[in-house]
């Protein structure tokens, strides 16, 4: 990993999320990504929900094949911003891509949201869960209003 | 007594006789035989008094008054399983009743369908994002026919849901759901407490589908009509029992309702939550480290400050203090004005209890200053407590008795400023890693006089007369190396918390004596022309620095295990074999986290020369002499399972009788004990099998 | 990648050729050195008015950069400035937080910005080479204040009330960063995302 630039400080065991930060991780404003592929160009973008796995573990939903999958495939680590409109918190994280999932408890609460919403659209068939990336938490910042 | 048909005598002993009947009549409803059917009878006119519809209404009532919870609905499913219509709702308007959900549309629907919980917190972000991309599709011409199916029953704008489907014994019955206009409106917990409501709403709506389904066979039994009615009084008393059952329930959910707003309040550790939802938490005996830490002279200090200076100073204090604790794995129980209570060793048990407490309260002391400019006093006990939830019932809190908390208080409060005291107790299970002083006797009410000893700081590796001998030729020239090593740990691995890694397995210390000892070999071979020379040796193409970070870093792992994997002795040679080698995977991770994947194919070879799978395989210089430092410490060092360690002369012994250590083998091994030994003893024996010292 | 469209902006020989006079007016240094023909027709594009609109738009703006060791970093950009001669892009980054994507950017100059209707979804990615940096001007203040209004409305709107959400989204001092788009993607949930932009 070896960010010793980085403002965020980072210890030996990864990084906890607290419970705090869970109305950012489904939050109106969606959240934002960058990767980064391994011939060095970033891409940035816009992912509509952040799964909580567990306190050292977050998913994202793989519903196609997309920059962002690509890259965090070649080059794991990432970087997430999020917000929480109810009490107007940023949240900044490192994380590292781990593995994806297509079954198991994490794939089918993911899949179970999904599908609720898109069967009231109509739009069962177009948002399918192809796989549940889940990620390893590296480092959590909260920017707090009065602190930004 | 009248004479009863002996069937329906036995029945009637069975129900009267035993109150539990009533729970089991649910299991037997399914059989089909001629006596059962009877009992289902008479279940069912139970269950007729309490008719389902006034079960479910009851229920979402209880939800709202109790639980907050104020627009909720309990959908039905048809026999075909197709459609899911509402049988009860509060918090709608009128006329929500009898609404239809298809089964797969809509959140609730797909409960029904996949049989599965969701809970949804921001719905209306999420359709907006499907709307969008619904109108892009339909821009295209690609978007898939919408369906036909009306508006859905529910509030026109929520924001989150949770929907539970109900089922028994694997079949759909319905679906239970609330809903909020908020967004996250809803936690786990919720989904806890409406799981646990879901289970009793599905069993009332079986009892009384099968219920409706026995009165259309009721006569078959007219037979039994006369008898049945007398039986039905005696059953009066089961109505009642039934009613009071589903009080119970209530209560249940009451409790669990406290027991959700104490989560949140952090009352209790995390690890008894599951435990305390589920009702099963019993207050049990366990042996802890108890600490206390009070502010000298706060009162006078804090009578010169604005209240709200008081809170706002005091709560750093706290805030600091209980990230040290948490740091060694301890839990703050309460504070006491300016004072705190630490607890070690809760809720389950641990073998490094009193240790992880002495190390706590030495990082106090020593980052107090940084923080707060009055002295503390800290005390610390080790015993028995017993431990639970106590209180009243709204305001109960995980907290431990006994006159081993009352000790350590007395602890404390003898304890000088700046100081940490402990008690008898604490001190023989910490004895050999600290520096400590005895303080004398002190009366402690109740107790008569007890002993109190003041812990100075972590044992000096430099001095440590049971790693290294005062005469060794270590002890004699090399003996500023320790402090080398410190700082080189120091500007390398600020981030890694050594102290607090080494206290998991009582092993202080031990990285960086494995990095001295190595290191100090390394330059004694080093100075001998001959040995150093020699290129089959290969020691002068060995980075210090290498052999430094992989010394410090080879057990990093240790954070990843359990304390029990750690501590306790492995039972056989295979359960060893896999905890090394998840300690090895463990530390891979953690050193690829330092960003210093450089050294993993090291540490493998480490990891496989110790546990010597291929003796005859030949192994690096490297990799030998950290073994070589490693094995020796891990021997000499005291340690919590092994009891005492190993006099230097055994440790030795042992090292020369490792397999890979043929006589004249290894010239490396042979260095070390020259380098470790006392310098008056010698080796007397050293053959194939036998190696003595004198 | 080098199709007709780069040779395009040539057609307008009008058209300034370095690299937005009006935006580098406001910015002082220069990061790294000038390469001939950054800017100019060899791959500089006309950015489609419709994504001005959406740049200039109250929408959410953000901003990618990587490291050298390829570690990559998102934060927000707090408004947009296309340049008049729509080749340019000035994104506002607040100083608080733009420790790590300025060393990011004076390290190698990639920048992505995606810009996000957060109404309806509608969202592009501009990927390039930074050109300058620098304080802002009090111009590109007043755009930065707008846009923080405008975005605030529009949310506003949806979730919450307008001076709270004001109140809240104040990103203090600012850094001008002005980079030229190489390559822009639609990416609007739906059939087309992912798919490139061409360019006028």
């Amino acid at each position: 990993m070896a960010t010793a630039r980085s403002a965020v400080r980072r210890a030996a065991e990864p990084a906890l999320l607290p419970n705090e930060i869970k109305p950012a991780m489904q939050g109106a404003i969606p959240a934002s990504i960058c990767t980064c592929s391994l011939d060095g160009i970033p891409n940035a973008t816009i992912i509509s929900q952040v799964y909580y796995v567990d306190a050292r573990h977050i998913a994202l939903s793989c519903q196609f094949f997309n920059k962002t999958t690509r890259n965090a495939r070649e080059n794991p680590f990432v970087s997430i911003l999020m917000i929480d409109l109810e009490s107007y918190d940023e949240w900044y994280l490192e994380a590292r891509y781990d593995h994806s999932e297509t079954e198991g408890p994490v794939f089918d609460n993911m899949d179970m949201q999904i599908e609720a919403i898109a069967s009231l659209t109509g739009m069962s068939g177009v948002f399918k869960l192809k796989s549940a990336d889940v990620y390893e938490v590296l480092a959590v910042e909260r920017r707090s209003p009065t602190t930004g | 007594m009248e004479r009863k048909e002996p069937r329906v005598a036995a029945v009637r002993e069975q129900i009267v006789g035993n109150q539990a009947i009533i729970d089991q009549l649910n299991a037997r409803l399914a059989r089909k035989t001629e006596e059962v059917r009877i009992i289902q009878q008479i279940s069912s006119g139970v269950l007729g008094t309490l008719d389902l519809q006034a079960i479910l209404e009851r229920i979402l009532e209880t939800m709202d008054s109790l639980l907050g919870f104020s627009h909720a609905v309990i959908l039905l499913s048809d026999e075909a399983g197709q459609t899911l219509k509402v049988a009860a709702a509060r918090g709608y308007p009128q006329g929500s009743l009898g609404a239809v959900v298809p089964v797969g549309i809509g959140p609730l629907g797909m409960v029904a369908k996949k049989q599965r919980i969701v809970r949804l917190s921001n719905i209306q972000s999420q359709l907006g994002y499907h709307a969008a991309v619904r109108a892009r599709l339909e821009a295209d011409g690609q978007a898939p026919r919408a369906d036909a199916s009306g508006p859905l029953p529910g509030l026109p704008d929520a924001e989150s849901q949770i929907g539970i489907p109900l089922v028994v014994k694997d079949r759909l019955v319905g679906v239970f759901a609330v809903e909020s206009q908020s967004p996250n409106a809803f936690d786990e917990v919720d989904e806890v407490l409406l799981t646990i409501v879901g289970n009793q709403v599905a069993n009332a709506i079986l009892n009384a589908r099968l219920h409706e389904a026995e009165l259309a066979r009721a006569g078959e039994l007219k037979q039994f009509n006369a008898e049945l009615s007398r039986l039905n009084e005696t059953l009066e008393a089961s109505v009642t029992e039934r009613t009071r059952e589903l009080t119970s329930v209530l209560e249940t959910v009451k409790r669990e309702q406290v027991v959700s707003s104490k989560l949140l309040a952090r009352t209790a550790p995390a690890e008894v939550i599951p435990d305390l939802l589920a009702g099963r938490l019993q207050a049990r005996r366990i042996a802890i480290s108890v600490l206390f830490t009070d502010l000298q002279n706060f009162t006078s200090y804090s009578s010169g400050l604005e209240p709200d200076e008081i809170f706002s100073q005091l709560n750093e204090l706290f805030g600091w203090a209980g990230e040290v604790i948490q740091r060694y794995r301890g839990y703050v129980n309460k504070t006491i004005g300016d004072s705190v209570m630490a607890l070690f060793g809760v809720p389950n048990g641990s073998p490094t209890h009193a240790l992880d407490s002495v190390l706590a309260a030495l990082a106090m002391q020593r980052e107090l200053h940084q923080k707060f400019s009055l002295p503390m006093r800290i005390g610390i006990n080790s015993g028995p407590v017993t431990a639970g939830m106590l209180g009243s019932h709204d305001k109960s809190l995980y907290d431990v008795l006994g006159d081993t908390v009352n000790v350590a208080s007395r602890m404390e409060h003898y304890s000088e400023a700046g100081a940490v005291s402990i008690s008898e107790q604490t001190y023989n299970l910490v004895a050999p890693y600290f520096e400590i002083q005895s303080m004398g006797e002190h009366d402690v009410k109740g107790k008569g006089r007890m002993n109190r000893y003041r812990v100075v700081g972590i044992k000096d590796l430099a001095t440590d007369a049971r790693r290294i001998d005062p005469s060794s030729l270590f002890a004699r020239d090399f003996r500023g190396v320790i402090d080398e090593v410190y700082d080189f740990r120091r500007r390398l691995f600020l981030m890694v918390d050594f102290v607090s890694l080494q206290a998991r397995d009582g092993s202080l210390s031990h990285s960086e004596a494995v990095a001295s000892f190595a290191l100090v070999l390394l330059r004694y071979l080093l100075s001998q022309e001959s040995l150093a020379s020699d290129p089959a040796l290969g020691l002068r193409s060995i980075d210090p620095e290498r052999l430094l970070r992989i010394a410090l870093l080879h057990d990093l792992g240790k954070h990843a295990l359990s304390g029990s994997e750690l501590n306790e002795p492995c039972p056989d040679s295979a359960q060893k074999d896999r905890l090394r080698g998840a300690l090895l995977q463990h530390t891979l991770a953690a050193v690829e986290r330092l960003g210093m994947t450089d050294l993993a194919p090291d540490i493998e070879d480490l990891y496989r020369f110790e546990s010597c799978v291929d003796c005859a395989q030949p192994v690096r210089p490297l990799i030998e002499l950290v073994a070589i430092a490693d094995i020796y410490d891990a021997l000499t060092a005291p340690k919590l399972y092994k009891g005492k360690s190993w006099r230097i002369t055994g440790a030795l012994e042992e090292l020369l009788r490792l397999p890979y250590c043929r006589p004249g083998s290894r010239p490396f091994f042979t260095a070390f004990v020259e380098m470790m030994k006392p310098e008056a003893s010698r080796i007397a024996v050293r053959s194939a099998d036998k190696v003595l010292f004198w | 990648m080098d199709r007709q469209q780069t040779r395009k902006p040539a057609a307008k020989p009008t058209a300034p050729v370095d690299a937005s006079p009006a935006m580098d007016s406001s910015a002082t240094a220069v990061m790294g050195e000038q390469q001939p023909g950054t800017g100019a027709a060899t791959a500089s594009l006309l950015l489609p008015e419709r994504l001005v609109e959406l740049l200039h738009g109250g929408n959410v703006l953000v901003v990618g950069t990587r490291s050298e060791k390829l570690m990559a970093h998102v934060c927000r950009a707090f408004g947009a400035r296309v340049s008049p001669d729509r080749r340019a892009i000035t994104v506002f980054l607040p100083k608080s937080f733009s420790t790590t994507p300025m060393a990011n950017l004076h390290g190698n100059k990639q920048i992505a910005l995606t810009v996000a209707n957060p109404a309806d979804h509608e969202c592009y990615q501009f990927k390039g080479e930074t050109t300058s940096e620098g304080p802002v001007s009090p111009d590109d203040q007043t755009v930065s204040d707008l846009y923080r209004t405008k975005l605030c409305a529009k949310l506003s709107r949806k979730y919450s009330n307008f001076e709270r959400f004001f109140d809240h989204f104040q990103p203090g001092p600012l850094h001008a960063v002005t980079f030229v788009p190489r390559e822009i993607y639609d990416q609007t949930p739906g059939p087309n995302a992912g798919r490139r932009v061409e360019m006028d």
